[in-house]
């Protein structure tokens, strides 16, 4: 019979054991960037015959809704960094720099993400999807217009900026 | 740093790990398959420190979190819970990491199947809790990055021959992503893939996912009470699309293409169609019960049915079985008063009605109503949703498929399984205790000599089958 301390010092190993087969370390992997930031501008044009109303990106943000009538366009500011992972592949990433972009995007895996309501409708996700030719060695184009002529599809990009 | 951010780099690094293995085993000229596993069937991984700002990550520890032994002898269940704003639960951070693998390894005899025909595999994994539509942009990104990884490596393009295999609700993810890559005409789809074959997938839905929201989930309620599992499930925004579809994805002519006699829910009191998703019936639902969530699910329906162009729908294929006559393929919905209802008292509004399918799917919610019949295969020996992905008839239509280009006929199918040698079939399953009494026993300590512990895989596998995975 084990006595009770050593039961307990026996318990906490094999405790120690499962904690330690179950968890995975992650490696530490800081992702240089690669060049400059790219600040773009997207250029929302409402080409349906609803006003367009969208949505500040993060619940609970103090920006109010952003009103895009019928014919009319409003820019939106957006900057991007790319970064180089530290790991085999050396694959690059696309990021959205949340801090010097408009407060009504954000970014869902490669794109980037708006939420507008189209006249009373429900709120629907506008997605543009980024690349790495926004780094290219010529300059990107500084505006992007993206023209909604009706509500678009969700989860399907209304615009590819790297076709 | 914001959390969504910090999140697209935690899981594009998950994801690149994987891509990583698989580059450096690719056999070029070989097939590639490239598995969407059903919901539930993707590993969770949950940081060991909350989020904080960007010096957070990459964070230094993941605990698995879906699933391990805790989520029957411990709170895991807790930890999948989502906050209104889409974070994760006290902030620690959830992650996708491939197919579950926790002693069941779902899809081992997938994965067994192609490797030995010395096919290229991999898995995509997503956080099945979340959008469809999330999961699908990571599906774009995944690929982009498996072709250049392999281009890099091997010199060659895996993605012109590649099979996105989907399983259950992993198709929904794939019909999203083929939505989105497909532009107007559908001419560069070719570059994405090969053929995209779904497997028991719930197109227009199915009837498993509406109870939860009232009654939970055996064996899950068990642990953590009727009450608490349905209120988890109310959180989870992306199953809400499980459902059975709204009435104009699901119209006259989408009906009657489909076989449908009529609208699969009705009131219980007065026959009429009962839309899960009209705000009509809000009222019907528990306060746990997310409206935006309800509205978010019409729209990823909206592109899940969707019409493909031409030359995209030509590569879409479908697999189902309808050989479980005692499917769920249809529901009555008695018009409760959500607000008070209390899931440990009362009863289920919820009655099914029985027809054919696979056990959770319904028959004629497997493929989508726009692909030609000759593109549709009706398994004439799998019956079981969960296992319907490994299953030998299953294997055998999708090995065919492959290798001659189009769908083959029962006949074919059943001389190839002929041929497949013994260990490819498996062995039948012996008889296991009642699921639900096994837990009940194993967290009282009252299992007895000669039952299964555990550690014992197929235990697991039955919780899994219990819990009607989609």
């Amino acid at each position: 019979m084990l006595k009770s301390s050593h039961r307990r010092v026996v318990t906490g190993l094999a405790i120690l054991l499962l904690a330690a087969s179950c968890a995975h370390r992650v490696d530490v992997r800081p992702n240089p960037r690669v060049g400059a930031d790219v600040t773009q501008t997207l250029l929302l044009m409402n080409e349906t015959a609803k006003p367009m109303t969208v949505m500040p990106a993060l619940l609970g943000s103090a920006e109010p809704p952003l009103v895009v009538q019928p014919n009319e366009q409003k820019p939106l500011r957006f900057t991007v960094r790319l970064e180089e992972n530290v790991s085999p592949g050396r694959e690059r990433e696309v990021y959205l720099v949340p801090e010097t972009s408009s407060p009504y995007v954000t970014q869902s895996a490669i794109d980037l993400l708006m939420k507008a309501r189209f006249g009373t409708g429900p709120a629907r996700e506008i997605r543009v999807r980024l690349g790495k030719c926004l780094f290219g060695p010529a300059p990107a184009e500084p505006t992007h217009e993206l023209h909604l002529k009706k509500p678009p599809l969700s989860g399907v990009p209304a615009l590819q900026l790297c076709p | 740093m914001s959390y969504e951010i910090a999140r697209n780099h935690e899981i594009h690094d998950a994801h690149q790990r994987v891509i990583d293995i698989f580059a450096r085993t690719y056999r070029s000229g070989k097939p590639t398959i490239v598995l969407l596993p059903g919901g539930m069937g993707s590993h969770l991984d949950r940081s060991t420190r909350p989020f904080v700002n960007d010096q957070s990550i990459p964070f230094p520890m993941y605990d698995p979190v879906w699933m391990d032994v805790e989520m029957i002898f411990g709170r895991d269940l807790e930890l999948l819970r989502m906050e209104a704003n889409g974070h994760d639960a006290g902030e620690h951070m959830i992650i996708p990491t491939g197919p579950l693998q926790f002693l069941v390894n779902a899809y081992d005899g997938t994965r067994r199947f192609f490797e030995d025909l010395g096919w290229n595999y991999i898995v995509f994994g997503y956080d099945w809790r979340r959008s469809l539509e999330e999961a699908a942009s990571q599906l774009s990104e995944f690929l982009v990055n498996l072709r250049d990884r392999v281009k890099d490596l091997r010199d060659f393009d895996p993605l012109p021959t590649t099979t996105l295999l989907a399983h259950s609700q992993g198709g929904l993810v794939g019909k999203i992503f083929l939505q989105s890559v497909s532009g107007d005409d559908g001419g560069g789809i070719g570059a994405w893939m090969k053929r995209f074959v779904t497997i028991g997938t719930p197109f227009y839905g199915t009837t498993s996912h509406q109870d939860r929201y009232y009654q939970g989930q055996s064996p899950l309620n068990i642990f953590y009470g009727k009450r608490r599992v349905a209120e988890i499930a109310g959180s989870l925004p992306g199953p809400y699309v499980l459902m059975f579809a709204d009435q104009t994805a699901l119209d006259a002519a989408t009906q009657a293409k489909l076989g449908l006699a009529g609208y699969p829910i009705t009131d219980s009191a007065t026959g009429a169609p009962a839309d899960p998703y009209d705000p009509a019936n809000f009222g019907r639902y528990p306060p746990w019960v997310n409206p935006t969530y309800l509205e978010d699910s019409v729209l990823a329906r909206e592109t899940i049915v969707a019409d493909l162009p031409g030359p995209v729908a030509k590569r879409v294929f479908h697999i189902r079985s309808g050989l479980n006559t005692k499917t769920a393929s249809g529901l009555k919905w008695a018009p409760v008063v959500g607000a008070s209802y209390d899931p440990a008292s009362a009863v289920s509004p919820i009655t099914a009605v029985a027809g054919k399918g696979d056990g959770t799917v319904p028959f004629w919610s497997g493929r989508l109503a726009q692909i030609p019949d000759a593109q549709v295969y009706d398994l004439k020996q799998a019956a079981d949703h969960g296992g319907l992905a490994e299953h030998a008839e299953t294997l055998a239509v999708v090995r065919k498929l492959v290798e001659t280009g189009t769908m083959p006929k029962p006949a074919a199918v059943t001389a190839a399984i002929a041929a497949m040698p013994a260990a490819t079939l498996g062995t039948p399953k012996a008889s296991q205790p009642k699921t639900s009494k096994w837990i009940a026993d194993a967290r009282l300590g009252k299992l007895k000599k000669g039952e299964p512990r555990a550690n014992d895989p197929e235990v697991w596998r039955r919780i899994l089958e219990e819990a009607q995975l989609c």
